[in-house]
């Protein structure tokens, strides 16, 4: 909805793909919905997993409820729906599974890893500068020039807004 | 209600929403809801998670004008970039590109960006006022509600969010599900237990609603914009001549009503929002029009119908979750957060406890709107330079202010995993054609909905016929059974699918 705007191309794909599923006239290739399959054993997974983590929550009585109910009901939920979209994978026609941006994947949630294990020892600067230079190796097309300066520009900004700005107790070099 | 006391509660309203302080607030909110508006990748919901830790130093009133803003600002803001870029800045904007790019390949840029800004202008000033009429006797409603009717009211503001999903039906489900037990994760408020918290301290209290938003939403808009190459062929011919001529205006008067009264409708709706507004403006305009076959050409209509539509359902959503407490889509989820981390609890109680922010938010939404027409044309140069920032620079800032937001909320470096988690979640979503704003909502709903089936089954005494016994419960989930039955039916749904690909 509002808040993927960017990922409008891949959405657009998708409904073409949904459409022509509705439209009923292309025949059947042989090849079925990876991309469903997947989908579905995901959620019937996750709820298959919710009900096993959640088996000894006391269900309590229909007066008073226990914390097992709701997950129960949920995890029920989530399975018959897994359970659907994997059948639907199996049935029909869909779209395929896309292969994975690993590059930009594996960089951002490296670089925040990083950024979460370093900003306590090693400081603001220290933890910014790893976690904005693996988000530069991330994107393609750099300038050096022009990234050095943006990266300066940054850290001054980091320092500046979060340090000085709001008083963040973090420490702003690994020596202080 | 009574005129009179509709003028007082505005005359509150202006009291706080025009104290020096809060108008710096809204404005901040405006025009940094045009920045994120006009930069395409980086939507509302991102922005608004990325500032909810900054909101915290905030005092309330402040709080949500700002974020207020920032929505309705990004309606105008992605405007712009449709029209000058042919790239929509928001989702809600992708029709704008049509008529309005063309229209500024004909040297008509001035009176596109000017009747879209009128047009979300006259919008805004009648949903701002719709919401003063309706918010009153809807919370007097509201309070009259018993917690089995708060109950199957959440159940069809979730499905309405499933059926209005594009894409998959059953996979919108799947994630409100997800959503759901997400959001019971952590203490049980009722009983304190503890519910999948697998031994982690930092899940004892919960998730945290800002490390799922900023990893789902942020992160995650990223890794999938930094695989997508974006083209950006800006208009080279100079914007002049701003003013449209009487001409236009004339021909665009229609089409502003008529998407101002769709766009309040569909913005009330769960699960609707600007973006389907702005779609179903567009293509109300195309079928009632006498040239049809001109749509596309640069029509005004094309950019004066979606416009003011994305506009006033923007405002018109803010409505349930004023008045019921029950947010409608992944940015009224975003309020809800905001309003949470001020200690404030959404629902119809909030009108009557608190007044002042109340009324505040909604006169500050017409200031808001006020500036964004005033201010907001003479910077389109601004705008247009913004653009020319690259994207591989942009995601850089937005990584480490991600970051940097989430581990301030509560200096929790663990919070910062958790994003990392999420974002990757949020790809393999994307990846899966699951859109994850139904979790959100789900997420957010989660814990009021168990809450309130609870208290519903101790008030029947244990007894789950409650729901079909309550008139009021009976209709909602009467209601939420028909709209889903409409969307599995494969005729309904054959027809849907095609105003869905109709409007993409």
């Amino acid at each position: 909805m509002n808040g993927g705007s960017t990922t409008r191309a891949g959405k657009q794909q998708s409904h073409d793909s949904n459409a022509m599923i509705g439209a009923d006239d292309e025949p059947p290739r042989g090849i079925r919905s990876g991309q469903d399959l997947l989908c579905g054993a995901m959620f019937a997974l996750i709820g298959a997993g919710a009900l096993w983590v959640g088996r000894d929550y006391p269900m309590g009585t229909p007066l008073r409820l226990g914390s097992g109910v709701f997950p129960w009901l949920l995890s029920w939920g989530l399975i018959g729906v897994g359970a659907i979209v994997f059948v639907r994978g199996l049935l029909t026609d869909g779209p395929r599974l896309t292969g994975w941006a690993w590059r930009p994947v594996i960089l951002i949630t490296l670089a925040a890893i990083c950024f979460a294990l370093l900003i306590e020892p090693a400081g603001l600067v220290v933890s910014m500068a790893v976690l904005m230079g693996l988000g530069a190796l991330a994107g393609d097309g750099h300038r050096p020039r022009e990234l050095s300066i943006f990266l300066a520009i940054m850290l001054v900004l980091g320092v500046g807004i979060f340090i000085w700005g709001l008083g963040m107790p973090i420490k702003v070099f690994p020596w202080n | 209600m009574e005129l009179s006391s509709l003028f007082d509660n505005l005359a509150l309203g202006f009291s706080v929403a025009l104290t020096l302080q809060n108008l710096f607030w809204c404005l901040v909110g405006a025009v940094v809801g045009t920045a994120i508006g006009v930069l395409p990748g980086v939507g509302p919901v991102a922005t608004m998670a990325l500032l909810l830790p900054v909101t915290y130093y905030l005092p309330a009133e402040g709080a949500l004008i700002m974020l207020a803003g920032i929505y309705y600002g990004a309606q105008y803001g992605g405007s712009t970039t449709a029209i000058l870029v042919n790239l929509p800045g928001e989702s809600s904007s992708v029709v704008t590109c049509l008529d309005g790019y063309a229209m500024a390949r004909q040297g008509r840029a001035g009176p596109a960006l000017a009747i879209a800004a009128i047009g979300s202008f006259f919008a805004g000033t009648v949903a701002t006022f719709l919401i003063a009429v309706a918010a009153p006797p809807l919370t007097v409603l509201a309070q009259q509600f018993a917690p089995a009717d708060y109950c199957s009211l959440m159940v069809l503001g979730l499905v309405t969010a499933v059926v209005m999903a594009h894409g998959s039906v059953i996979k919108a489900l799947g994630m409100i599900f997800l959503g759901l037990l997400l959001g019971i994760c952590g203490t049980d408020v009722n009983t304190g237990n503890l519910r999948f918290t697998f031994g982690v301290d930092i899940l004892y209290d919960g998730i945290n609603f800002v490390p799922i938003a900023m990893g789902v939403f942020g992160l995650n808009e990223i890794m999938a914009n930094l695989t997508n190459k974006q083209r950006r062929d800006l208009v080279s011919s100079k914007v002049s001549g701003l003013m449209p001529t009487v001409k236009d205006l004339k021909e665009s008067f229609g089409a502003m009503v008529r998407g101002t009264a769709l766009g309040s409708v569909l913005g009330i709706l769960p699960g609707g929002g600007a973006v389907l507004a702005s779609f179903s403006a567009y293509t109300l305009e195309k079928r009632i029009s006498k040239t049809p076959e001109k749509f596309g050409t640069g029509m005004i209509q094309g950019v004066a119908g979606p416009e003011s539509a994305n506009n006033a359902a923007a405002q018109t959503s803010f409505i349930p979750m004023l008045t019921l407490g029950i947010p409608s889509n992944a940015v009224m989820a975003m309020m809800v957060g905001g309003m949470m981390i001020h200690g404030i609890v959404p629902g119809p109680q909030v009108m009557t406890e608190k007044p002042g922010l109340f009324w505040g938010m909604i006169v500050s939404m017409w200031v808001g709107n006020l500036m964004l027409v005033v201010f907001n044309l003479p910077l389109v140069g601004i705008w247009v330079k913004m653009l020319m920032v690259p994207y591989r620079l942009l995601s850089i800032a937005i990584l480490f202010f991600c970051c940097i937001g989430v581990y301030s909320l509560n200096n929790s470096a663990d919070e910062v995993l958790l994003i990392a988690f999420f974002g990757v979640a949020g790809y393999l979503f994307v990846k899966l054609d699951c859109e994850p704003a139904p979790m959100l909502l789900g997420f957010i709903l989660g814990p009021l909905m168990e809450t309130y089936l609870r208290r519903a089954m101790l008030l029947s005494r244990g007894d789950p016929y409650v729901f079909v016994e309550r008139p009021l419960s009976l209709a909602f989930l009467i209601i939420a059974a028909v709209l889903l039955l409409m969307v599995i039916l494969p005729f309904i749904r054959r027809a849907r699918e095609k105003a869905f690909v109709e409007e993409g």
